[in-house]
């Protein structure tokens, strides 16, 4: 009887260190591109029953955005106008949608083709007979803001001022849980940082492994962080932060005086290779690992603040936040195509509501 | 007393808006005024007229309850800006959903449209000012651009290190083609070598064409009408100038191909630019298009034969424009759930649909133009029928329509 209680021990320890041996379990690992359903990438007006545009182009598309976020002086965003640039490398026709809830869009310096608006976003069509730069600067509309990834914020507190930078990136996800063996972990992410982020097929994520469930997972997308705080007569505060990935989600800088500064900072979700574990660092555990995945998708949504109809091509989207004088918003708010509709509605029901007790009273007396 | 007359009152207002939404048997009509140059360019009318018939048969829309036939109606612009601007006063006045127009005095008749919020489709005329979304909401246009077929000649000819004379006649067409190529050329002024107009009547263009040679030039382009592309074909070749000869659109009009009958040789080797009939996924959507149009129209026949001795047809490619448009028009309906021409104009803006080349077509709130410069391609004509060019990176990629019988 000792000697197969001992042998039992042997495989319990052995399935412990080694859990593929023991179970033959399917553990899908969450794509590193897999989304959240809340943006970015940011959504159009949703028109019900209309036919979705036709998505075509040849070959990958480059996507590159630069985002520009005009705050006041107390940090909140007054107006965001992002400059993409998509780039077609191969010949062929090109038409697609890239959905925006944009008021104004006009061809960049350099754009190859001009841009067209629609409610639901901005839309190009045409044929490129080889490369071709389609570039667009398009104002949004104020509800853009929420989608940013860098909250700043500056208050005064006695006599200084605080600027404090917010990583509010959050997304979730439900993942497998389980245990897979270390040498599977190492191979996956080996070929992940050898091939791409964007390049996994569904079959590379499909471990074996122990499954014992499902999880939701919350994770950020950890953003570099750059730029000055300028207040006048005084040497400006370099900033160069990063904001979680292991670090602090938040950094606050103190300035001495009461002077309200000037922002000008460079917020980038940091790449894939930089948040995947590198070569030489231990090997995560399941649970780490889907962790560290969700942060790479949701750093890749990051970089896809308007999308790109390409979802497999390159991505970078790097956010500027400026301190601006005035507020653009409120004019562009001014100029919002549904402002007439709800007057409209609040007219027709205060003029109905007046006419019901119209009614009535004249009913009452007759 | 009087609260029962009231409440009786009440009653039969109610039952009548009842009785309102319910379904007429017969179906409304929404009409589609077409303003073309019927009796002066019976080709270029006739083609618009049937592109929109081709594209609203069979058309029974249901909005808000009702069903809706299409129903087109034809006025007769003679290429007259006072009889367009009388024309779209006809159609405002029996309510025409939209107003399909070659182009014709849509400058001065625009405004009467647009106060009745009726969009008007422009299918043949690119003139650069015609469309403009932000002071003409209501004007669209499926048509190659002016602008559009000059840049496409300036990408074309200028590496080619032609010299190249322009010669425009005095129509509203020969001079907006004028101001497009001299635009479009303006960074490359030493491309061109003269810059010569000439009437339209004109029936012997040998002076232009002598002033065009003596300035050195090595191609001409003649923008005009078809007659002016014949005439200037003629001059030339009859004085042994063998030079390149480009032209518009307005060069796959059968009558240029009539005039020069007797002397085919003299047609080869034109070149025109013009919009694409087919898009990336073939030919096949545009077949089956013409197929549709020779079924309930016939073959657009040229009247001339081929250099196998077959007779020659011309592809129903200015059809494809009204035909598109219709279909826009139907959708946008369909989106706006409504025939109310304001609410319909907007979602004009907002809608597409597969063209009859198999491309997507629509417009946007800041584009009104149906067809991008891209699509501008090139065809060369030879034995009285044409193909498209192989040294043009668009039309390369193009199938050749058949156009024998």
């Amino acid at each position: 009887m000792g000697r197969p209680r001992g042998l039992v021990a042997l495989l319990a320890g052995g399935l412990l260190l080694f859990p593929s041996a023991a179970a033959a379990d399917t553990i899908t690992l969450l794509s590193p591109s897999a989304r959240t359903s809340t943006p970015p990438p940011l959504v159009g007006r949703r028109i019900a029953g209309l036919t979705p545009q036709e998505t075509r182009f040849p070959g990958r598309l480059r996507n590159v955005e630069r985002i520009a976020v005009g705050i006041d002086r107390s940090g909140t965003p007054v107006g965001v106008v992002v400059t993409q640039r998509l780039t077609i490398s191969r010949p062929g026709d090109f038409t697609f949608l890239v959905p925006a809830p944009a008021t104004k869009v006009v061809a960049a310096s350099g754009s190859q083709a001009e841009p067209g608006l629609r409610d639901r976003g901005i839309v190009w069509q045409g044929f490129a007979s080889g490369r071709r730069v389609l570039a667009a600067t398009v104002t949004l509309a104020p509800a853009a803001a929420a989608a940013l990834p860098l909250r700043v914020s500056v208050e005064r507190r006695a006599d200084a001022v605080a600027v404090r930078l917010e990583n509010v990136t959050r997304g979730r996800f439900t993942v497998a849980t389980g245990s897979v063996a270390p040498d599977a972990v190492r191979g996956f992410l080996g070929r992940l940082r050898r091939e791409g982020t964007t390049a996994v097929v569904p079959s590379e994520l499909a471990l074996q492994g122990r499954a014992t469930g499902q999880a939701v997972i919350g994770v950020t997308a950890p953003l570099r962080v750059q730029g000055t705080i300028a207040v006048p007569g005084r040497s400006p505060v370099a900033v160069s932060a990063v904001l979680r990935a292991g670090q602090p989600s938040t950094r606050t800088f103190v300035l001495r005086g009461r002077a309200l500064p000037t922002l000008d900072l460079r917020a980038e979700p940091l790449g894939p290779l930089e948040i995947l574990p590198g070569p030489h660092d231990p090997i995560p555990s399941l649970a780490s690992l889907q962790r560290v995945l969700g942060s790479v998708a949701l750093a890749w949504q990051y970089h896809h603040f308007l999308d790109s109809p390409d979802p497999s091509g390159s991505s970078a989207a790097s956010y500027v936040y400026r301190t601006v004088e005035g507020s653009p918003v409120a004019a562009v708010a001014g100029r919002s195509s549904g402002g007439g509709d709800t007057l409209t509605i609040v007219l027709v029901a205060v003029l109905g509501a007046v006419a019901l007790v119209g009614g009535a009273i004249l009913w009452a007396h007759l | 007393m009087l609260k029962a007359a009231v409440a009786g009152a009440v009653l039969v207002v109610l039952l009548a808006g009842c009785g309102s939404s319910e379904k007429s048997s017969q179906p409304r009509e929404l009409v589609i005024a077409v303003d073309a140059p019927f009796s002066s360019d019976s080709y270029l009318g006739t083609t618009i007229e049937n592109g929109v018939r081709l594209g609203s048969r069979d058309t029974l829309l249901t909005v808000g309850g009702d069903d809706y036939r299409i129903r087109v109606v034809r006025y007769d612009n003679a290429h007259s800006a006072s009889r367009a601007v009388a024309d779209v006063r006809r159609a405002v006045a029996q309510h025409a959903a939209a107003i399909v127009s070659d182009g014709t005095g849509i400058d001065a008749a625009w405004k009467i449209a647009d106060r009745a919020h009726i969009p008007i489709a422009i299918v043949f005329d690119g003139g650069t000012g015609l469309v403009d979304p932000a002071k003409r909401p209501n004007v669209f246009r499926i048509a190659p651009t002016d602008h559009g077929v000059a840049f496409r000649f300036a990408e074309y000819l200028i590496p080619k290190k032609l010299k190249v004379a322009f010669l425009t006649d005095d129509t509203g067409y020969g001079r907006e083609g004028r101001a497009a190529l001299d635009h479009a050329f303006s960074q490359n002024a030493s491309s061109v070598a003269a810059r010569v107009q000439v009437p339209s009547t004109a029936t012997d263009l040998a002076p232009q064409i002598l002033q065009a040679r003596r300035s050195g030039a090595t191609a001409l382009l003649v923008w005009g009408q078809p007659s002016t592309i014949a005439e200037a074909l003629i001059a030339a070749r009859s004085s042994g100038w063998n030079v390149p000869v480009f032209a518009p659109p307005s060069a796959e009009d059968p009558l240029l191909r009539q005039e020069l009958a007797g002397h085919p040789e003299w047609l080869d080797g034109l070149v025109f630019a013009s919009g694409r009939m087919t898009a990336e996924e073939g030919p096949a959507p545009f077949m089956a298009f013409q197929s549709a149009y020779e079924q309930r129209f016939g073959a657009q026949q040229v009247g001339v034969r081929s250099a196998a001795g077959r007779p020659v047809v011309q592809p129903p490619d200015y059809a494809m424009y009204p035909y598109d448009f219709t279909h826009l028009l139907v959708a946008a309906i369909q989106s706006a759930k409504s025939t109310e021409p304001a609410k319909v104009l907007a979602a004009l803006n907002e809608v597409s649909v597969e063209g009859a080349n198999g491309d997507s077509r629509g417009f946007n709130r800041i584009n009104h133009e149906g067809v991008v410069d891209d699509d501008v391609y090139f065809a060369r004509f030879q034995g009285m029928t044409y193909r498209p060019v192989q040294d043009d990176a668009l039309s390369a990629t193009l199938p050749v329509i058949p156009q024998e019988r």
